[in-house]
């Protein structure tokens, strides 16, 4: 994909037809998903039987197709400052929440936030 | 004829006058130096909160917790996370967003810092010169030192015992590639951030570089 240029993707989703789902590469991913989305189309991502976590417990299918496959998926969550998914990464000297990125490394966020700066 | 005091007069003006030369030489370099560290720092700049560059806010200079058993003074480059640490001795770690090495051209390992520079002279490898001609055979002869130079302010030298590895830790004049894979296998820092790194890297202490995502993802925030 090129920086900066707009390709609009439609995802093949289950129904409703109410959710339309569009991914636009530019500098980010951008999911358009309503809250009925997020229940309606998710994966489930914990555990059975794990202490209940501030990660997301179920990972909308589309964030799960797109997302690059190095990042932990079990320990997400969406960030309510940017609008964007953050994933948790063990490093080696800190444990920190990193922007999850598609395999090209945009990061994937919903459309409604305000997103900061991505450069970088 | 010569006397005793003449040649203690002749002997003494031989040997002072290469020396006073040097020290002449090194205050004017110091000079210049201090004009570009001006000049690649924003006006007020405080590291954890300047940003004209546009970066994510992640990649500014941060103070964090460290794991416990670090050895102080070392760096660690998480290259996933686009994070070059410095382990502080009070166990926490200074932290700075990074750029890294394409894919195929960025080697983890870990690696000694043998030497260190103020804004370094610049030459390209004989490696980079055949794989993009285009880019770097103008700059075969070497690039002098300045704001312009791909080394920019400081760099750190890696190396493999006594064997320099040509990967250095550097200043960038490209500040908005940080947090993406955009160099030739070094690791790029904000020029006014490294300039604060530098004083505090000795020479000796080991680099740690951690292995990258797989695939060339250039792009991140």
């Amino acid at each position: 994909m090129i920086p900066g240029k707009k390709t609009q993707i439609t995802l093949a989703l289950p129904k409703p037809e109410s959710i339309s789902r569009t991914v636009v590469a530019g500098r980010s991913v951008v999911l358009a998903v309503s809250l009925m989305m997020l229940s309606a189309c998710t994966a489930q991502v914990g555990g059975i039987g794990e202490e209940p976590s501030h990660f997301l417990q179920e990972l909308p299918e589309g964030v799960m197709a797109i997302a690059a496959p190095y990042q932990n998926l079990r320990a997400v969550i969406l960030q309510p400052e940017d609008g964007c998914y953050w994933y948790e990464h063990v490093g080696p000297v800190e444990t920190t929440m990193l922007p999850l990125r598609t395999a090209e490394g945009r990061p994937i966020c919903t459309a409604t936030e305000n997103r900061p700066a991505t450069t970088g | 004829m010569a006397t005793r005091r003449h040649f203690l007069k002749m002997t003494s003006a031989l040997f002072s006058a290469p020396l006073v030369t040097p020290a002449f030489a090194a205050s004017d370099l110091e000079g210049q130096w201090a004009a570009w560290d001006a000049q690649v720092t924003p006006p007020g700049y405080v590291a954890a909160t300047t940003n004209p560059w546009g970066l994510h806010p992640r990649l500014l200079p941060v103070r964090v917790e460290a794991r416990a058993g670090l050895t102080p003074g070392d760096i660690h480059v998480d290259a996933i996370a686009r994070y070059l640490y410095h382990i502080q001795p009070d166990g926490t770690a200074m932290r700075y967003g990074v750029a890294i090495g394409r894919s195929g051209l960025y080697e983890p390992g870990t690696y000694t810092v043998g030497r260190k520079a103020k804004w370094p002279r610049w030459t390209p490898t004989p490696q980079m010169i055949a794989r993009e001609p285009e880019t770097y055979a103008q700059y075969a002869d070497g690039m002098d030192p300045g704001p312009g130079n791909a080394l920019g302010s400081r760099a750190l030298y890696l190396f493999l015992g006594s064997r320099d590895t040509y990967l250095r830790i550097h200043g960038t004049p490209l500040p908005r590639s940080i947090g993406s894979r955009a160099s030739s296998g070094c690791v790029r820092m904000v020029m006014p951030h490294i300039i604060d790194l530098y004083d505090q890297v000795e020479i000796g202490v080991t680099a740690h570089l951690y292995p990258a995502e797989e695939g060339n993802v250039e792009l991140t925030a």
